[in-house]
C-alpha cells in the first residue's frame, strides 16, 4: 500500500469535509475582516471661522530645514492611502518610542520629564515659548500666564502679574493663590518621605536659591531669591512651575499609610488617576495608561495672550498613542491612522519625502550630542591631546554621515534656533589634521610601535535619541580620530554601567553625551548646579594647573554672567567662556540634533517645537 | 510509582528550583556594580544627602546582605515584589496588568504553531521525500531562519500597509477596551458581548501571534516529521497493519502518540518561551505585555522588576516542564514507571 493511501485511509471523508469547512471559513472570515474599514473616530465638522494671522511656516534660520515633499520621480510601489477624504476632529499623535508609554507618568506638571509630550497641552506656565517666534524655527520665551513682571535691581524680587479671566479646567479661577500653592508645592512640600512612590525623584536643587512666594493681592505674586538665577524667565517656563488647580488638588491631598501616613500633596490624584488640574487648552477626556491618552478641547479656554491673536484649536480631540517601532509608524502615518508621527530615524524623513500624502519636519531641537573627555588622568589630562582631538574630528562630516543629515554642526551649548547660537558655532574648521597631528607630538604622545599614539575607551548608549543613533557617530569620531592616530574604542553600555564609568573622573576615558541646552527652561537650573557648583569631570585647578590661570578667567566669568544685569549681556558672557571651555575643556558638542518628524499632508501650517504639540496647536488645520 | 507522587514529586522539584533562580537572581543584582538608589534618584537627586538616606533606609539597602535576602524572600512570599523604581508602580501590579495581553498572544501563537506545524508534520512524513514535503522542509527552514523582528515588519508592510488587515496594538484606534475580567481581551470582549471588539482584537492578535509562532512552526514541524518517521518503521507498526487496523488508526494511535514525545517535549519549552521570549514581537508590534516590561527593567536596572520577572519566567517554566512531563505520563505510561 502506498503512502498516499496510508494518510487518506487516516482520515474519513467527514474530517476532511470539516477541515474543508473550517478552511474555507477562515479564509471567507479572513477577506470579510481585511475589506472592513478601519474604524475611526471621525466626523465632518465645519473649518472655524477664524483663520490664524501669523502663519509663516517659512525658515529663516539657515540650519533649519522644512523638507517638503514633493511627487516621487521614480515608481515607488505604494498603495492608496486609506486617509479619510472627510474633514476629521480627532488628531492622532504618536511618539516612537516615548517614554511615557512605558512608564506610568500621570498628569503631575511636576514630574521631571513631563515638559515635552501632551502635558504642556493641559498645563500652562507663567512664561513658555513665543509661537511666532517657533514657526521661525527660533526660540524665544514670552509671558504666558503672566501679564507683565518686574524684577529688582539685585534680580532677587520678581513681580508677577497674572492675568485675569483664566479658568481652569473645573470652571475654578485662576488667582495668585494657585500660583503660591503650586509654587510651594513643587519645591516645598515634603517629598523626601514619599520619595519612592514618585514617578521620578524631585530634583530640589535650587531651593537654596529660592527664599519663597507671596502674595502680593489676587493676581500679584512675588518670587524672593536669595541668589541670582540666570535667565529666571526661561527657568519659569519649565513645566515643573506649571500651575496647578489650588483647589482642586487640596481637595484630592491624601495620606499613605504605606509611606508613615505622609501627605501626598495631590501626587496620587494627578498622577496615578490622571487627575486634570490645568488651564491649558485641552483637558483629558480619557486614559489607558501607556496605552492610550485622548483629549478634549476646553471650550473655556482663555485663548491665549490677546496680543498673539490665537485661534481656537482646530481639533476637538487629540489622541496620544505609542509606537515602538520606526517602519511601524511610517506604516501607520501613511496610512492615515497617524497624523503626526515624531522621532523617526533621519533615514525615515528622507524616505517619507517621496510620498505625496505625507510631509516631513525637520527643525530645530534643543538636543545636542557632546563629546565629552575626563582630565584627571592619562592622555585627556593634557589640554592639547584635548584640543587636538576636537581639531581632528569632521564635524561636517559626522553630521551628513553618521547622522544622516538629521543633524547639523553646533561646537557650543547652543544649537540652532536660539539667539546667538552661530557664536562657537564653528569654532574649529573640519579635520584639521596636520595642526592636531602637531598639537600631539607636542603633548608628548608621538606614534608607538603598534602605529597609535595611544588607546582610549569612547563610551556610547546603545538606544538612539530623536532617531539618531549615538553608537554610529561613535564609529565615525573613531574613524577620524584614528587619522591622527589615536586609537578610540568604542564601548557601548546599557545606561547604568555607562554612567558608572562617565561619573568616575579617575579614569581616562571619553563618552558621547545628550544634552539639552539653552533657552531650554531647566538650563538656568544647569548653570548653577553644573557649571556653578561641581568640578567638570575633573576640569580643575588641580588637575589643569597648567592652564589654572584660564581656569581662574572660567570662573571669574562664571560668576559675572550670573551676577550680569540681564540676560543678553549674559549670553555674551556666556560665549566667553564658552570659547576657554572649548579651547581647554573637556567637551565639544559633535551634533545639534533636528526634529525627525512625518506629518499627514492635509495638515497646514504644522509646525513642531521643544513642547511639541504646544502652541502650534493654535495654528494646525486640516484640510 | 503512582501518577499523584509523580505529580507531587514534580512540583517539590519546581519549588526547589524556583527557589533556586531567586536566590542567583538576587545574588547577580548585587554583583552589578550598581547603585539603586542613584538609579532610582537619578544624578540630580543623588545630591541630596537627606533623600538618599531615606531612600535606601526604605529599601533596607543599608542592613547587610544576608539580611536583605531574608526580607526580599519573606515580601515575595507574602506576593509583596516592591515598586518598580522605574514605573514606580507595584511590579504585582505592573504583572498584572501586562501579563494577561503576553498570555494571550502566545496562547494564540502556540495554536497557529501548533495548527500548522504537527499537520505538516505528518504530512511530511507520510508524503516523506514528495512535493509536500520539500514544500513543508523550505517553509520550516524560511520560518526558522527568519528572525522575529524581520517576520513582524515584513507582515506589517504586507498585511497592514498593503491590505489594511490590522496594524500594531490590541485594537483599532478609536476601540475602547473591554472590561477588564481576565485581561484576555478576545475573552473579556465576549463576556461582555462586544463582538466588534473581539473581531478586531481577533484581526490584531493575528499577526503577532503568526510572527511569534512562525519560528516555532518550522522546528516543530520537523520534528514531528522525523519522530513519526522513526515510528513508522517499528515493527509494532508493522505488526498493527497486518492485524488489518485501518491506517488512521495506525498512524493516529499507534505511530503519532508514540512519536509526539519529542514534539511534546519542545512544545512546553516552546510555551515557556514564548511566554518569556516575546520581546522583539512585543516592540514590533507595540504589545503591551511582559517582554516591553522585561526590556524596559533590564534597561533601567530596575531591580524588583527583574527579581520579580525573572521569578515569574521561572515559575512559567517550571509550570511548563511540568504539564511536559504530566503529558508524558499520558502519552506513554511507562514514563510513570521508569
Amino acid at each position: 500500500m502506498s503512502s498516499r493511501t496510508y494518510f487518506k485511509k487516516a482520515i474519513t471523508k467527514v474530517q476532511a469535509a470539516i477541515i474543508a469547512i473550517i478552511i474555507i471559513a477562515s479564509i471567507g472570515a479572513g477577506i470579510y475582516l481585511a475589506t472592513l474599514p478601519p474604524p475611526t473616530a471621525t466626523v465632518t465638522q465645519t473649518v472655524p471661522t477664524t483663520v490664524p494671522t501669523t502663519t509663516v511656516v517659512t525658515t529663516t534660520v539657515p540650519t533649519t530645514t522644512v523638507v517638503t515633499t514633493t511627487v516621487p520621480t521614480t515608481t515607488v510601489v505604494t498603495t492608496t492611502p486609506t486617509t479619510t477624504t472627510s474633514v476629521t476632529d480627532t488628531l492622532v499623535v504618536s511618539v516612537i518610542g516615548a517614554h511615557w508609554a512605558n512608564v506610568k507618568f500621570g498628569n503631575d506638571p511636576s514630574n521631571d520629564g513631563a515638559k515635552a509630550t501632551y502635558i504642556p497641552l493641559i498645563y500652562e506656565t507663567l512664561f513658555t515659548y513665543d509661537p511666532i517666534s517657533l514657526q521661525k524655527g527660533e526660540l524665544k520665551i514670552i509671558p504666558w500666564l503672566a501679564e507683565s513682571y518686574s524684577v529688582s535691581n539685585d534680580q532677587l524680587t520678581w513681580t508677577i502679574k497674572i492675568r485675569k479671566g483664566i479658568k481652569f479646567h473645573s470652571g475654578n479661577p485662576l488667582t495668585a493663590d494657585d500660583v503660591i500653592y503650586s509654587f510651594n508645592r513643587y519645591w516645598f512640600a515634603d517629598w523626601g518621605k514619599i520619595a519612592t512612590y514618585l514617578v521620578m525623584a524631585r530634583l530640589k536643587t535650587m531651593p537654596n536659591y529660592i527664599v519663597g512666594f507671596e502674595k502680593i493681592d489676587d493676581y500679584t505674586v512675588q518670587i524672593k531669591l536669595n541668589k541670582t538665577i540666570p535667565f529666571f524667565t526661561t527657568y519659569l517656563a519649565d513645566t515643573l512651575w506649571s500651575i496647578v488647580d489650588s483647589k482642586l488638588v487640596k481637595a484630592h491631598e491624601k495620606t499613605l499609610p504605606e509611606y508613615g501616613n505622609a501627605n501626598d500633596y495631590g501626587y496620587t490624584f494627578l498622577n496615578y488617576e490622571f487627575g486634570d488640574a490645568g488651564t491649558g487648552p485641552y483637558k483629558v477626556k480619557k486614559v489607558e495608561v501607556t496605552v492610550r491618552y485622548e483629549f478634549e478641547r476646553f471650550e473655556d479656554y482663555w485663548g491665549g495672550p490677546p496680543e498673539l491673536k490665537l485661534s481656537k484649536p482646530y481639533f476637538k480631540y487629540i489622541v496620544y498613542i505609542p509606537v515602538n517601532e520606526d517602519a511601524d509608524g511610517r506604516f501607520k502615518l501613511l496610512r492615515g491612522d497617524v497624523h503626526v508621527v515624531s522621532d523617526f530615524l533621519a533615514d525615515t524623513v528622507k524616505a517619507l519625502s517621496k510620498y505625496p500624502e505625507v510631509k516631513t519636519f525637520m527643525g530645530p531641537s534643543p538636543l545636542g550630542f557632546g563629546l565629552w573627555m575626563h582630565t584627571v588622568t592619562g592622555p585627556l589630562k593634557d589640554w592639547r591631546v584635548r584640543k587636538a582631538i576636537k581639531m581632528a574630528l569632521n564635524y561636517t562630516e559626522l553630521n551628513l554621515v553618521a547622522g544622516a543629515g538629521g543633524s547639523v554642526t553646533a561646537q557650543g551649548f547652543f544649537l540652532p534656533g536660539m539667539p546667538t547660537w552661530e557664536e562657537n558655532a564653528r569654532y574649529f574648521k573640519d579635520a584639521q589634521i596636520a595642526e592636531a597631528n602637531k598639537l600631539l607630538d607636542e603633548a608628548g604622545y608621538p606614534v608607538q610601535s603598534d602605529g597609535w599614539r595611544f588607546h582610549i575607551n569612547l563610551y556610547l548608549r546603545p538606544e538612539p535619541r530623536w532617531g539618531l543613533d549615538f553608537t554610529k557617530y561613535g564609529l565615525l569620531v573613531k574613524a577620524q580620530l584614528a587619522k591622527v592616530k589615536i586609537d578610540a574604542v568604542p564601548v557601548v553600555l546599557q545606561v547604568s554601567e555607562y554612567y558608572a564609568h562617565v561619573y568616575n573622573p579617575a579614569e581616562s576615558m571619553m563618552w558621547i553625551q545628550p544634552f539639552d541646552t539653552l533657552p531650554m527652561p531647566d538650563t538656568p537650573m544647569y548653570l548653577c548646579t553644573y557649571w556653578g557648583q561641581q568640578p567638570w569631570f575633573g576640569y580643575n585647578k588641580t588637575t589643569q594647573p597648567e592652564i589654572a590661570d584660564k581656569i581662574d578667567l572660567r570662573w571669574k566669568l562664571y560668576n559675572d554672567m550670573i551676577n550680569a544685569p540681564d540676560d543678553a549681556t549674559r549670553m555674551k558672557i556666556f560665549h566667553e567662556i564658552e570659547k576657554i571651555d572649548l579651547e581647554y575643556g573637556p567637551y565639544v558638542t559633535i551634533a545639534a540634533a533636528l526634529w525627525h518628524v512625518g506629518y499627514n499632508a492635509k495638515l497646514k501650517n504644522f509646525f513642531w517645537s521643544p513642547r511639541q504639540l504646544f502652541p502650534a496647536i493654535f495654528y494646525v488645520t486640516w484640510s | 510509582m503512582s501518577l499523584l507522587y509523580y505529580i507531587l514529586r514534580r512540583i517539590l522539584l519546581g519549588i526547589i528550583v524556583i527557589f533556586g533562580v531567586l536566590t542567583l537572581v538576587f545574588i547577580i543584582t548585587k554583583l552589578i556594580p550598581q547603585n539603586p538608589v542613584a538609579v532610582f534618584l537619578g544624578t540630580e537627586g543623588m545630591r541630596d544627602p537627606a533623600l538618599v538616606k531615606q531612600v535606601t533606609e526604605q529599601w533596607k539597602l543599608d542592613r547587610p546582605i544576608w539580611e536583605q535576602y531574608i526580607y526580599y524572600v519573606g515580601n515575595v512570599l507574602r506576593g509583596e515584589f516592591g515598586r518598580s523604581s522605574w514605573s514606580r508602580g507595584p511590579v504585582i501590579q505592573d504583572l498584572a496588568a501586562r501579563f494577561p495581553a503576553t498570555v494571550e498572544l502566545s496562547i494564540f501563537a502556540f495554536i497557529i504553531a501548533m495548527c500548522i506545524a504537527i499537520p505538516t508534520g505528518i504530512l511530511s512524513a507520510v508524503y516523506r521525500d514528495k512535493p509536500v514535503d520539500h514544500f513543508s522542509r523550505v517553509l520550516s527552514v524560511i520560518g526558522i531562519s527568519g528572525p522575529p523582528f524581520w517576520w513582524g515588519i515584513l507582515f506589517l508592510y504586507i498585511f497592514y500597509f498593503i491590505l489594511g488587515f490590522a496594524g500594531s496594538g490590541r485594537l483599532s484606534e478609536g476601540m475602547t477596551p473591554p472590561m477588564h475580567v481576565t485581561g484576555f481581551y478576545l475573552i473579556d470582549s465576549l463576556i461582555e458581548g462586544r463582538f466588534d471588539t473581539f473581531f478586531d482584537a481577533l484581526k490584531h492578535i493575528f499577526l503577532p501571534a503568526l510572527t511569534l509562532g512562525i519560528g516555532a512552526t518550522g522546528f516543530t514541524s520537523r520534528l514531528t516529521r522525523s519522530a513519526l518517521l522513526e515510528v513508522l518503521r517499528k515493527d509494532y507498526i508493522k505488526t498493527a497493519r497486518m492485524k488489518g487496523l485501518k491506517e488512521r488508526v495506525v498512524i493516529y494511535r499507534h505511530a503519532l502518540r508514540n512519536a509526539l514525545i519529542a514534539p511534546v517535549t519542545y512544545m512546553g519549552l516552546l510555551f515557556g518561551s514564548m511566554l518569556g521570549g516575546s520581546v522583539l514581537v512585543e516592540t514590533v508590534f507595540t504589545w503591551r505585555g511582559m517582554g516591553q516590561y522585561i526590556v524596559t527593567a533590564v534597561f533601567a536596572t530596575d531591580y524588583p522588576a527583574i527579581l520579580a520577572t525573572t521569578l515569574v519566567i521561572a515559575i512559567i517554566y517550571t509550570v511548563s516542564n511540568l504539564v511536559v512531563d504530566i503529558l508524558y505520563t499520558i502519552i506513554d505510561p511507562r514514563v510513570r514507571v521508569a
